[in-house]
């Protein structure tokens, strides 16, 4: 039978047509993303976007159904676009861009399609595209996937809970004393070999300084010793690059052994902890070990980390710095027997590399059948989302997400729960108390309007009263307060503003039960000159909404919680285990980067207290 | 490579390998040591992580038949997800009752067999028409399979199927909105490791002399800041328990956590929270409550599973293993202690040592399981098996599955179940699946038989039904 008279016969003639004539948006073309294109153009919808940043990886092949070995390194995006089209009565576009591209995707680009779908594996970009949802008011199905459990769960916007509606578990980070003075865990060790170690040894050497504020400590011996400590690595880095394979055995003394004595003289560190040992004296041997599953001895680390140096070394006479890689076997060798090395040090028990290839790769586990069911699922719920199915409801608030439970548990008798949409939370910062809108920009007025010019229309436009503050909330740096006002003299034009800028207006009164008006959230986009000298604000609608200061009304928050716990409380956990950053190696060097920097461009920013309705630990992770 | 063959028996003959089934075990003994050779193998890298080089080689030594009428996107999807998972060997058999007598590997599918054949060069295809099998069920052909997936919902070749006795089989169809997984098998299935919450014993409630003699080896009372802080907990929690016992105060958590604090505010300043081995011993002060009792019952369950010794290989071991638990748990009160114990904040000359007295005592309890299984004559269980037993009594159990004779039964408490059996009967010919319907359900049954064949994770018991239109599913026995 052919594709389309099955469908018409499961969905009827007319919601055919209307799939036939929908645009949609597919984000992510990885595990979830393949199931979910072929699962798009079995329903033959008239257009798919694909949009996927990254390249084929070997370890996407045990799930990722339209990649061979011979696309490995290509764009996935492409690649699955390739491998379906001949298949295809769908028009397929894709593009190997980040979703996050403002300039690639502005905010109308993502107002053509009827349904946007995230396949994604990092929560940055989830959170985002939850926002350009919002936005642009387009229903969004969200899914993710790690090992046996799934998930999926449609957002309509302003009306079901959204992705920001409940908090989200980042990717662990540790404090930089954790990593840097008293690790005790196999992964402190490997964060320390990896972030810390390779990337001051033989990555792009950039200005690294230590923001106290990150630091985890207070202690000012430790401080001083961990400032210290950086400066030395970049006197280590001019050894590495000098390609002089006799200073391997000064590297390990200085690593291994001085560094670690100076770390003991700090005596507060040990009071309550089990001493360092240093490396004692060992004799290079001919022993070098191949068994990457086997757990090596010290000994035979050290063997290794020499002859893996050594090699490093030479790379670098080719290459002008090496990054770390997983799949790159020297960066991870190196990375394995510092780590292990280290470990042996502070009486922590040493990994395989294949152990460590996996925690330093930060690899989450992932099978072809969790993704199809979850592809599917997520297509097939979409149907209802979009209204094409007569004979269920398609109220958003009877409409099921869907959790795949634990394959663990012998005594649970559900394969899948499926508890219906919540609506969206009250005080979520993202869908509610706030309203949208696009704020066009002549170019023309950007050299002589100020901060404060633009602040004073919008404030009298949108009749906010009180206290207010103004976020960039692209880079979460504070522009304007009631007692941060350096910015407001600076003219438009020496702001970091471009198209996709997102600009935050927001009534700052603290006492519990004002009423405070909306804020505003503007999409900022530039736009040419001959378009007129004058700023156009748009119309909205001014509501007004009552505050609850989260501290005072913490009784109102319980029962709320309580109320709310039977349906959540599988879904709470399942969440947090599953929104997980796919890889989020990178993300996690990021991390460690902000930590241990400085330098981020202008405008200044200064540490803005958030307000306490929008406390939102991300968003604290992300200031400066 | 796919092997194609029409017409003749000849093609049928050559593919047969003979008790493929059989080197299940075997392939387990080869993974044990596997782990031990084993590089870095990246395709499998993302499931290493779930079921292990022991179960991914079970998988690469399995030869999975998936039969059915009609070549159905639900009959793709299976064979995609399995083919990507690495079985090492997928015969498809389809019908030729309606007219479809040649393998349609056309370029007009996404999931067609020239695509399916390319997505796994570990995997061996072969691809047949009904007429080119044997009409025997009992052909040595169709007991070199390790599962047979039967998506036939009627018609002669469900008939054959049918007649399969041995081989486990899983049944599914999906028909509207709905859809069914049914696991059926001559014996119940066991599983080796649930992959449930992990959880430990360190038997601080009936210790052995030596654990005694080593948990009263240490004064606390008299130590300095510095020897008490680089305690294991178990030696903490062993002194709470023992002042508790002395005080003729009940153990439990109140009076274990006042315990504690005492004992901590005695010889520490400061909070209890800043002495990492306090923390750890009052997170585990349940190690202190009563755990001995009966027989566990997941080993219990096994045990009554089976009437006679199970014919499958890792059914039988698991079985064989179990009794021998339990003649040993009658002998000594108790189940063998495991090697493994928990990391401890400790020094690591203290923790050393407590490992070894655990170390000593699971050999000494391991010779005499092996003592025991030599004597009921279940020598043939590999011994890394064994040892991985030993370490997961709490995750081995069995599950029952369903029987041939009910396959088509249905059952007045559950409508929906009936509905899609009659869904089938009346539509046999004109089948419509929605593809989101064949992908949920095709990935569901790849993913039990992974359970089955990997011995890992716990299988529906045995019939899972689920609902398109609500995402309802609903398990139940048949
Ligand atoms: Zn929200």
């Amino acid at each position: 039978m052919a594709r389309e008279t099955n469908l018409v016969k499961c969905i009827g003639k007319e919601s055919f047509e209307k799939l036939r004539d929908m645009k949609v948006l597919l984000v992510g073309a990885g595990g979830i993303g393949c199931e979910l294109l072929k699962d798009l153009i079995l329903l033959e919808i008239g257009e798919i976007h694909i949009v996927d940043l990254d390249t084929i990886d070997l370890s996407n092949l045990n799930r990722q159904f339209l990649f061979r070995k011979r696309d490995i390194k290509q764009p996935k995006s492409n690649t699955a676009m390739k491998a379906v089209q001949r298949f295809s009565n769908s028009k397929l576009v894709s593009y190997q861009n980040n979703i996050m591209d403002t300039e690639k995707f502005p905010l109308s680009w993502f107002d053509q399609f009827s349904i946007i779908y995230n396949a994604l594996d990092n929560l940055a970009a989830r959170r985002y595209v939850n926002k350009m949802c919002q936005f642009t008011n387009k229903p969004l199905i969200e899914s993710g996937t790690s090992g046996f459990d799934g998930y999926i769960q449609p957002i309509f916007p302003s009306v079901t809970e959204c992705f920001d509606c409940t908090t989200k578990e980042t990717p662990t980070t540790f404090p930089v004393c954790t990593i840097r003075s008293t690790p005790s865990q196999p992964i402190h060790c490997v964060v320390w070999a990896k972030n810390f170690l390779f990337g001051q040894l033989f990555a792009e050497s950039s200005e690294e300084t230590v923001n106290d504020q990150d630091l985890g400590t207070d202690d000012k011996e430790e401080i001083a010793r961990i400032k210290e400590e950086t400066n030395e690595l970049h006197a280590l880095q001019q050894l590495v690059k000098s390609g002089d394979e006799t200073k391997i055995t000064d590297i390990l003394k200085k690593l291994f052994v001085d560094d670690i004595n100076k770390l003991l003289k700090i005596e507060n560190l040990w009071k309550t902890r089990v001493k360092p040992t240093p490396l004692g004296a060992l004799l290079p041997s001919d022993n070098i070990p191949t068994d990457l599953a086997q757990v090596w001895t010290l000994q035979e680390n050290v063997d290794k980390f020499i002859e893996v140096t050594k090699t490093l070394m030479l790379r670098l006479r080719q290459e002008p710095f090496i990054e770390f890689d997983k799949d790159d076997d020297d960066t991870l060798l190196f990375v394995a027997c510092a780590a292990n090395i280290r470990s042996y040090i502070f009486h922590i028990a040493p990994k395989s590399v294949f152990d460590i290839k996996q925690m330093a790769g930060n690899i989450i586990p992932a099978i072809a059948t969790t993704n199809a069911i979850i592809a599917g699922l997520s297509s097939l719920v979409s149907l209802r989302v979009l209204n094409l199915l007569s004979n269920v409801s398609n109220n958003p608030l009877e409409i099921p997400m869907a959790f795949t439970a634990r394959a663990s548990n012998i005594t649970t008798n559900r394969y899948l729960s499926n508890p219906t949409l919540a609506p969206k939370n009250p005080h979520c910062s993202v869908s509610s108390n706030i309203q949208r809108a696009v704020l066009k920009i002549p170019k023309a007025i950007v050299e002589h309007m100020s901060l404060y010019d633009l602040n004073q229309k919008i404030i009298s436009k949108y009749e906010f009263t009180g206290e207010y503050s103004v976020l960039d909330t692209n880079t979460n740096s504070l522009l304007y307060d009631f007692d941060f006002d350096d910015l407001e003299c600076r003219k438009l034009s020496r702001f970091n503003f471009r198209t996709g800028t997102f600009l935050l207006y927001k009534d700052e009164e603290m006492e519990d039960g004002a009423q405070l008006r909306q804020s505003i959230e503007f999409y900022l986009e530039f736009v040419p000159e001959n378009s007129g000298e004058d700023l156009q604000l748009p119309n909205l609608p001014r509501d007004t909404y009552t505050y609850h200061s989260p501290y005072e009304n913490a009784e109102d928050e319980q029962t709320a919680v309580d109320a709310d716990q039977d349906r959540t409380e599988d879904h709470i956990q399942a969440i947090e285990t599953l929104i997980v950053d796919d890889e989020p190696a990178e993300d996690e060097r990021n991390n460690l980067k902000r930590h241990l920097s400085n330098s981020i461009p202008s405008p200044p920013t200064k540490t803005p207290k958030l307000n306490a309705s929008q406390s939102d630990e991300d968003d604290l992770i992300l200031l400066d | 490579m796919i092997n194609t063959s029409f017409d003749s028996n000849q093609g049928g003959l050559s593919c047969i390998r003979t008790s493929v089934k059989d080197q299940g075990p075997r392939a387990l003994v080869q993974v044990m040591a596997d782990q031990i050779n084993g590089g870095l193998d990246d395709r499998y890298d993302r499931q290493l992580m779930i079921w292990g080089h022991s179960g991914q080689d079970l998988l690469s030594q399995s030869h999975v038949c998936v039969v059915d009428d009609n070549q159905t996107l639900l009959m793709r999807e299976c064979v995609k997800s399995l083919a990507l998972m690495g079985i090492h060997e997928i015969t498809v058999v389809f019908g030729s009752s309606n007219g479809s007598d040649f393998v349609n590997k056309s370029n007009s599918d996404i999931l067609g067999f020239d695509a399916l054949e390319s997505m796994n060069p570990d995997v061996t295809f072969h691809i047949w028409n009904e007429n080119a099998v044997p009409i025997d069920s009992q052909h040595k052909l169709w007991n070199s399979f390790s599962i047979v997936i039967c998506l036939c919902t009627a018609g002669p070749l469900l008939q054959r199927v049918m007649k399969l006795s041995a081989v486990p089989l899983i049944m599914a169809s999906t028909n509207d909105n709905l859809g069914f997984v049914r696991l059926i098998g001559s014996e119940p299935h066991c599983v080796i490791d649930s992959h449930g919450h992990f959880t430990f014993d360190l038997r601080l409630n009936r210790m052995w002399p030596e654990l005694a003699e080593y948990h009263e080896s240490f004064d606390v009372k008299n130590m300095s800041q510095e020897e008490v802080s680089s305690l294991p907990y178990s030696v903490l929690l062993y002194n709470v328990g023992k002042s508790l016992k002395s005080k003729n105060i009940p153990i439990n958590r109140k009076s274990v956590r006042a315990e504690f604090i005492e004992l901590h505010d005695s010889i520490l300043s400061g909070p209890l929270t800043n002495d990492l081995n306090f923390v750890e011993a009052e997170r585990s002060s349940f190690l202190l409550y009563d755990q001995s009792g009966p027989f566990p019952h997941n080993l219990t369950n096994i045990l009554n599973s089976f009437h006679a010794e199970p014919n499958s290989t890792i059914n039988r071991w698991v079985y064989q293993f179990v009794r021998c638990i339990r003649i040993f748990y009658d002998l000594r009160g108790d189940l063998p202690v495991s090697a493994f114990i928990p990391d401890m904040e400790s020094s690591t000359k203290l923790f050393n040592a407590q490992k070894a007295v655990y170390q000593r005592k699971a050999a000494k309890d391991k010779s005499e399981i092996m003592r025991i299984l030599a004597k009921e004559n279940y020598s043939l269980i590999p011994e890394p098996l064994i040892d991985k037993m030993l370490e997961n009594l709490k995750h081995l159990d069995a599950i029952k599955m369903g029987s041939l004779s009910s396959a088509t039964r249905t059952i007045s408490e559950k409508p929906k179940f009936n509905k899609l059996l009659s869904l089938q009967n009346d539509r046999h010919d004109t089948t419509f699946v929605s593809p989101a319907m064949a992908s949920i359900l095709g990935a569901m049954v790849s993913q039990e038989c992974v359970k089955l064949l990997t011995h890992q994770y716990v299988p529906v018991e045995n019939t899972l039904l689920y609902d398109g239109d609500s995402n309802e599913t609903s398990t139940f026995i048949l």
